[in-house]
């Protein structure tokens, strides 16, 4: 059976890398005792699968691994043995059944919500009107291949200031064909403002998939 | 907005807060600063330190934080920002702690231990610290010859830790100001304090007599980045026998003492269960050797079915025929699939030389056995340079290089990797008293073995430059130690990674403080010449290294005692009621 578990990587593990994240998972799988599925074969391996690995730089509030397991283990037993096992930073928070042919987290990703903090945000936080009011924005995505000028616009869904955390608040498109990344996201609008490109520590809040047309919390889906 | 640790590379080594890690007590009487001079990764990978951190930590009163010597990216910027270096645990700077205890495993990170007390606030040298100052306490291998070390540190513990750290702990516990601490520390048994010694007292290294007793932590630190042994580990024995003339761990943890299975196999499964780990390794000098092997296996296979859990066993020596025997009981990783060898020499007779009791024969046969069983990689492991070596040793190298290449009977030949270092001779080894050779004999001897190896073989070799430094500094004294602070002060830090090592600073160090490297590296030592170390007592007897090293010369092998009968090395001399404490190992 699958369970989709959500836990948060904490501020002080925001440098921990994706596969160094995906080692620890094992290894507190392994420590809790649950009774985790593997793969057949030769070089047999976990069945788990991340809905999408977080960047070194940045935590996240609350991130999302499926795991198989052999036979039955319900939702409240998981989290209980999942809280003994990780380690302080990375506490989980939810697990939830699914049957065994949900579609796979990754499959179900639309977007993802981020809390921005940057140098000289409440300056910045004067220009996101005229920023948003844009019908293109025009910005520079650079890759190892090179640079390409993209529209961001259709990417992005939201994008606040919240003055009590000095932070921005953003929600953009999170496909495999579309994805804003919060830092281009921050350059783009830092350019637009005429400022410098601050420098900034990201957090992912929350990521979503889709239900009846409208974006739902991606453990929900 | 960013923290130092969002500019440096690999920020995971400096955060801590891993999996098993323990809170810090911060109202301790006791609080040690446990270093390990090098990076997090290799630290994090030494057994001395995970028995040491959790043994403190586990003795009431007492506290322990881990440190590791920061990489140039991160100190540079800690010196920038004006802050020091604090612990993995409890965030204290160095100077805040009672002791900044260092393991000492090789030569090549001496320059790390200035580096890490300069970088958390203490002052380097002895002579330089005060009453609010910590003490700086080291121990391990290199502990063995202190001369080098002893302007920096203030305490050298000598031997096994296990015993000696709750003495250490109880001194500093029962005294309040530094120098009654030192006189304290002094006192304790197999514990140098230089400032006190009377230049001539002997201080004998301290033995824990039976394993199964002694501490062992029942879970690991799990770190989150990778490390370079990231498994658990079992030590089943401490202390070889096998005598050979080169090796220093061999002659320094005699006598060969054993866990028995019952107690690995308890420790095995505990480690499994408290790390998640699914890799379980077996430490010791020589593994193959634990006569208790085919018990362990048994008891692990039940304690731990169902597990996955992979056995592996590092440092197999040619002539040990275990793999087969553990195969079938665990995964094996075929991702690895590779054999390592340490014939050491090239020929029978310097194989002679050095009592390395291994024949080409057991090797090509072993090698033979394991391209059966579908070992493609072959890694050998040569010296040159040994005592009494010719042209023809070292041509020997290449030619049992070709013979391996020929193992298989059918076409399939097997992929080899040859890799030599220069042979450095250490104290408290028969060839204490050898000559290494020069950097340009040791280059012209790489270069006649590239000349003469298959093209197919890869060869890795050591730079002839930093083995001339381990060299100085394993047998050398206060000046060595002169020249070392020398070199720090000039920039010279993690001296062992080939990308940070500057043999030119060295050079340059060695010529203002008018020490000729020469002197310690190229100098073959008389017989009866007093050495820095002469006031250590590492069990073994000068009398039964010298008549060692006048065997080797005339190409005498000696047997093992486990085998061959006391080979009367000393170590039982007035200890032990005369007799070596032979492992104990219990059937289960």
């Amino acid at each position: 059976m699958r369970l989709f578990i959500a836990f948060e990587k904490s501020f002080a593990l925001r440098h921990i890398g994706h596969l160094d994240l995906l080692r620890v998972t094992q290894r507190a799988l392994r420590r809790s005792g649950l009774p985790v599925a593997y793969s057949q074969g030769f070089n047999p391996h976990m069945l788990i699968a991340f809905a999408s690995p977080l960047p070194v730089g940045q935590s996240g509030r609350e991130e999302l691994v499926d795991v198989t397991f052999e036979g039955y283990v319900d939702g409240a037993t998981c989290l209980t043995a999942l809280k003994a096992a990780m380690p302080p930073g990375l506490p989980p928070k939810l697990a939830r059944a699914v049957s065994d042919d949900h579609p796979k987290l990754m499959a179900m990703l639309r977007e993802a919500s981020y809390l921005i903090r940057a140098d000289g945000a409440d300056s910045l936080a004067a220009a996101v009107p005229a920023f948003l009011a844009r019908k293109e924005i025009p910005a520079t995505r650079v890759s190892k291949s090179g640079s390409t000028r993209v529209d961001i616009r259709p990417m992005l869904r939201e994008l606040g200031y919240i003055e009590a955390l000095s932070a921005f608040h953003a929600r953009v498109s999170f496909t495999e064909r579309e994805t804003l990344k919060p830092d281009l996201l921050v350059r783009s609008l830092a350019e637009f403002a005429g400022a410098p490109e601050p420098d900034t520590l990201i957090e992912r809040v929350r990521l979503f998939g889709e239900k009846q047309g409208f974006a739902a919390p991606l453990m929900d889906c | 907005m960013k923290d130092l640790l969002d500019t440096v590379a690999k920020p995971a080594r400096y955060i801590g807060g891993e999996l098993n890690a323990r809170p810090f007590d911060m109202g301790a009487k006791v609080k040690i600063a446990m270093c390990f001079p090098d990076v997090y990764e290799v630290g994090m990978s030494h057994l001395g330190m995970k028995i040491l951190y959790h043994l403190v930590n586990d003795t009431q009163g007492a506290a322990c934080a881990r440190v590791f010597t920061p990489w140039p990216d991160y100190a540079d910027a800690l010196r920038a920002a004006g802050r020091k270096l604090t612990a993995l645990e409890g965030g204290l700077e160095l100077s805040a702690f009672d002791a900044v205890a260092f393991t000492l495993p090789y030569e090549m990170c001496f320059t790390n231990i200035l580096e890490t007390l300069d970088l958390g606030g203490v002052p380097v040298r002895s002579d330089d610290r005060g009453d609010g100052d910590p003490l700086v306490i080291a121990g391990g291998v290199c502990a063995f010859n202190p001369a080098p070390l002893s302007p920096f540190i203030d305490a050298f513990s000598i031997g096994d830790g296990e015993e000696s750290m709750l003495d250490i702990i109880s001194a500093i516990r029962d005294s309040d100001t530094r120098s009654a601490r030192l006189v304290a520390l002094s006192r304790a048994p197999g514990v140098y304090v230089p400032a006190l010694h009377d230049g001539h007292t002997i201080i004998t290294k301290r033995v824990v007599a039976d394993l199964d007793a002694a501490y062992f932590p029942s879970e690991f630190v799990v770190p989150y980045l990778e490390t370079v042994h990231d498994r658990a580990v079992l030590e089943v024995a401490r202390g070889c026998t096998r005598g050979c003339r080169f090796c220093q761990a061999g002659m320094l943890y005699r006598p060969p003492r054993e866990r028995s299975a019952a107690t690995l196999a308890a420790q095995g499964e505990s480690l499994i269960r408290s790390t998640g780990y699914d890799e379980l390794s077996l430490c010791a000098l020589s593994a193959g050797d634990y006569s208790g092997l085919a018990d362990l296996s048994a008891a692990l296979t039940k304690r731990l079915s169902g597990m996955r859990v992979k056995l592996s066993l590092p440092s197999l020596r040619v002539d040990s025929a275990i793999a087969s025997s553990m195969g079938d009981a665990f995964e094996t990783d075929v991702r690895k699939s590779s054999l390592t060898f340490a014939p050491e020499a090239g020929t029978q007779r310097l194989r002679d030389v050095i009592n390395k009791g291994v024949t080409e024969e057991n090797a090509l046969r072993a090698a033979r056995e394991a391209m059966a069983a579908g070992v493609n990689n072959i890694k050998l492991y040569c010296m040159i340079g040994l005592p009494t070596e010719t042209e023809e040793d070292v041509a020997g190298i290449a030619g049992m290089v070709r013979r391996m290449l020929n193992i298989a009977d059918t076409n399939r030949r097997p992929r080899v990797s040859l890799s030599v270092a220069p042979f450095v001779p250490k104290p408290f080894t028969p060839f204490q008293w050898a000559a290494q050779d020069t950097i340009p004999a040791i280059q012209g001897k790489i270069s006649y073995l590239k000349t003469r190896m298959p093209r197919s073989v890869t060869l890795h070799w050591h730079d002839p430059s930093l083995s001339r430094l381990e060299a100085c500094f394993s047998r050398g004294d206060r000046r060595i130690g002169g020249v070392m602070e020398a070199a720090w002060r000039g920039g010279c830090r993690f001296d062992g990674w080939t990308e940070q090592f500057k043999p030119e600073l060295w050079e340059n160090a060695f010529e203002r403080t008018g020490v000729d490297p020469a002197y310690y590296a190229n100098r073959e030592r008389m017989l009866d010449e007093p050495l820095p170390w002469d006031i250590i007592d590492a069990g073994v007897s000068k009398e039964f290294l010298r008549e060692e090293y006048l065997r080797a010369v005339a190409g005498d092998v000696t047997r093992d005692c486990r085998e061959g009968g006391c080979q009367s090395c000393g170590l039982n001399a007035g200890r032990f009621d005369g007799r070596c404490p032979r492992a104990a190992v219990h059937s289960l």
